[in-house]
């Protein structure tokens, strides 16, 4: 079975300052992955280098989606394709409105799917029914995108785009930060009724709290641009514990 | 013999204009001696520093006067329409059955008017200092005066379509006059309609008068492809308590210079002056403007704004200037440009000058490109980039077009912006 994201060997680096040293990582369909490990450790910029930005440069590594070579496709082919990343600072787009940006958004992933286009209804109806999924304030929908909105409004946005775009990878980064302890169950509850079978999440996170509700099948730690250790959701538990020095000790060690 | 422009566009009106030459033959022949004293201004002077008139004052234009009204390519309003073909009215083209009847839309040469456009007309579009303006007012066009009296209220705006037309490069004056009375309302639209396959050059001047506790919104809208350049001036004059908003909106054409003048002359105005652009290929659009408090107590608010691509330039002169005893003046000025070429410029000068010591007054420009996390945002979405370029320039010009208070134009507006980023 390929995997559905298959990264070997990943090192990147900013203005000649390395961040990633080599990254291995294998997702298969249905399976649900953390990656925990210290600020600054590189876990938003494995997380924006498969989205696509573009301020990253590759220096060694393969990244395949589905068995395609990730790297070679434009940011909003990936998303059309089923990549999704749920930021970890979602950006605010004065005067965009929400419900325009959702139905352009949501229209080019359904055309390129060979779907029909929603009409205004159907989208609102979706948009209340994701709404209501994630607790979503649905008056959010009559304000510009992320505009205004509190940090916990923000991410809980970005979940109910992951909702409405039916990703095939999810990638959440930090999507618990920022939220307080009600709204982070009903988030994720929410990524809970979206895990399926084909869905894939990667699931970035410095809270083992998080992972309480939403269950990994897989726990990695990253330090210092490298995955230092995988292991399964009792990892997750011992770090809690234990803290990030004792990962470091052991991989020194 | 080479001649100078100035001479040669005099002569060609003063052809043209031998018809109607008895109409206010006195502040006509003042006004053009102040045009050949003066002549055309050029970058040497510090409010036309940025904008380079001589390319197109140098050309040799015919000075069409009437002819055929197709007002294809205007927005379709719910209103009283007044149709203006190369300056002159078009009586049988407008639509003004529905107007009440206190309320006047007629030419300038109406005589039937003749104490009020003489009590009005050239008094506050001074043409001392306004080479343009004293053109317009040596050779205007038959023009439209708009005489909403004290305490009437126009429901439906008032929509002035000036129709250019002419196969030969041309040059055309219209000239507006409105009148508000005190405690009157009334909405006004001007758009200015081109068919023309040679450069036609447009010089315009609108006077509108706003009586006390009178609110009058104002709106141009031009539209036009390369041939068309046209100087606009728009001189307002304010009495006690009223409210006035001007929305000024250009879309393409060679050059143009909107000239926005406004004198809140008693206390307790109101002022909103919009401004939208965008510019492509090589236009160049200018907006200057001044609103002068001289009295108390008086709040204005500047927003402009500009999309540039391509090789256009755009210039932004706005200027508030508050009086000494102007105390307790609000004034606020923002311009905001987006320019998305290497090849595009923006020229901006907001100038606050405040001789009142208590004041609240702000000002502040900016010039720069779609934000690029905003693009990535939407990319990673799906969004393609010309879509979520588009998304955003959209709602960069949003800012102004919903403020717009004339039903029907928003949409109007929002689909000139689409065109003109296709
Ligand atoms: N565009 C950039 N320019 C310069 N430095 C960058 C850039 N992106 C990331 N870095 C640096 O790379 C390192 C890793 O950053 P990254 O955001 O990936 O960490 P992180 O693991 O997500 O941390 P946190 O847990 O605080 O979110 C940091 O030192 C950061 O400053
Ligand atoms: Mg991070």
């Amino acid at each position: 079975m390929t995997p559905i994201l298959d990264i070997r060997g990943l090192a990147a680096s900013v203005d000649g300052m390395p961040i990633l040293k080599g990254i291995d990582l294998q997702l298969n369909a249905g399976e649900v992955h953390a990656i925990m490990g210290p600020n600054g450790s590189g876990k938003s910029t494995l997380a924006s280098i498969l989205a696509g930005r573009e301020d990253y440069e590759i220096d060694a590594g393969s990244v395949a989606y589905n068995g395609e070579d990730l790297l070679e496709m434009e940011v909003d082919e990936r998303a059309r394709e089923g990549v999704f990343l749920a930021f970890q600072y979602p950006v605010e787009l004065p005067g965009v409105s929400m419900m325009n940006f959702l139905k352009q958004a949501v229209n080019t992933v359904r055309e390129h799917r060979g779907l029909e286009p929603l009409g205004a209804g159907a989208l609102l109806r979706l948009a209340r029914e994701k709404a209501r999924l994630i607790g979503l304030d649905p008056k959010l929908k009559n304000r510009s995108v992320n505009e205004g909105f509190s940090g916990g409004e923000k991410k809980r946005n970005e979940i109910f785009q992951l909702a409405l775009l039916d990703p095939v990878l999810a990638i959440l980064d930090e999507t618990d930060s920022g939220l307080d302890i009600d709204a982070l169950r009903r988030v994720a509850d929410g990524v809970n009724q979206l895990r399926t079978a084909e869905r894939t999440f990667l699931v970035i996170t410095h809270y083992q709290r998080l992972l309480n509700y939403i269950v990994p099948d897989f726990v990695h730690v990253m330090v210092d641009g490298r995955i230092v250790r995988s292991g399964g959701r009792e990892l997750a538990l011992d770090l809690e514990e234990k803290g990030y020095d004792w990962v470091r000790f052991e991989t020194v060690g | 013999m080479v001649k100078y422009p100035e001479e040669r566009i005099v002569a060609e009106f003063e052809r043209q204009h031998a018809v109607n030459g008895t109409w206010l033959p006195h502040l006509r022949e003042k006004a053009l001696a102040a045009f050949k004293t003066s002549g055309f201004p050029t970058r040497r002077q510090e409010s036309w520093k940025y904008t380079n008139i001589a390319p197109i004052v140098r050309r040799s234009y015919s000075t069409p006067d009437g002819g055929d009204a197709d007002t294809k390519g205007a927005p379709d309003l719910d209103a009283h329409v007044l149709v203006l073909v190369n300056g002159r009215l078009q009586p049988d083209r407008s639509v003004l059955h529905g107007l009440p009847a206190q309320i006047t839309a007629t030419s300038l040469t109406d005589e039937s008017h003749t104490g009020l456009i003489h009590a009005h007309l050239a008094q506050y579009a001074s043409f001392a200092a306004e080479p343009f303006t004293a053109l317009n007012t040596a050779f205007p066009g038959d023009g439209a005066l708009i005489h909403v009296p004290a305490d009437s209220v126009l429901e439906k705006p008032v929509h002035l379509i000036h129709v250019t037309t002419s196969n030969q490069a041309a040059m055309v004056q219209p000239r507006t006059l409105i009148l508000a009375g005190p405690n009157a309302q009334a909405k006004i639209v001007q758009s200015m309609v081109t068919h023309a396959a040679a450069p036609v050059l447009i010089n315009s001047v609108s006077e509108i008068l706003v009586g006390a506790n009178a609110h009058v919104e104002h709106l141009t809208v031009q539209s036009d492809g390369p041939q068309v350049s046209a100087i606009h001036h728009t001189s307002v004059y304010q009495h006690q308590s009223s409210r006035f908003y001007n929305g000024c909106f250009t879309f393409g054409g060679e050059l143009t210079r909107n000239n926005l003048s406004i004198l809140p002359d008693a206390e307790h105005c109101e002022t909103l002056m919009h401004g939208l652009f965008v510019a492509r290929d090589r236009s160049h659009i200018d907006n200057s403007t001044l609103v002068d408090h001289a009295k108390p107590n008086c709040y204005s608010s500047e927003y402009y704004k500009g999309i540039l691509d391509d090789r256009a330039t755009g210039v932004f002169n706005g200027k508030v200037l508050v009086r000494q005893n102007a105390q307790l003046t609000n004034a606020y000025q923002t311009n905001r440009s987006i320019v998305l070429s290497e090849t595009a410029r923006m020229f901006s000068k907001p100038a606050l000058e405040i001789y009142a010591d208590d004041v609240k007054c702000s000002h502040g420009a900016t010039t720069g490109q779609l934000d690029k996390d905003g693009l990535f945002y939407l990319r990673a979405r799906g969004i393609n980039p010309e879509d979520a370029r588009r998304l955003m320039l959209i709602s960069f010009a949003g800012d102004i077009i919903e403020q717009v208070p004339i039903e029907g134009m928003r949409e109007v507006l929002y689909g000139e912006v689409e065109r003109m980023l296709q």
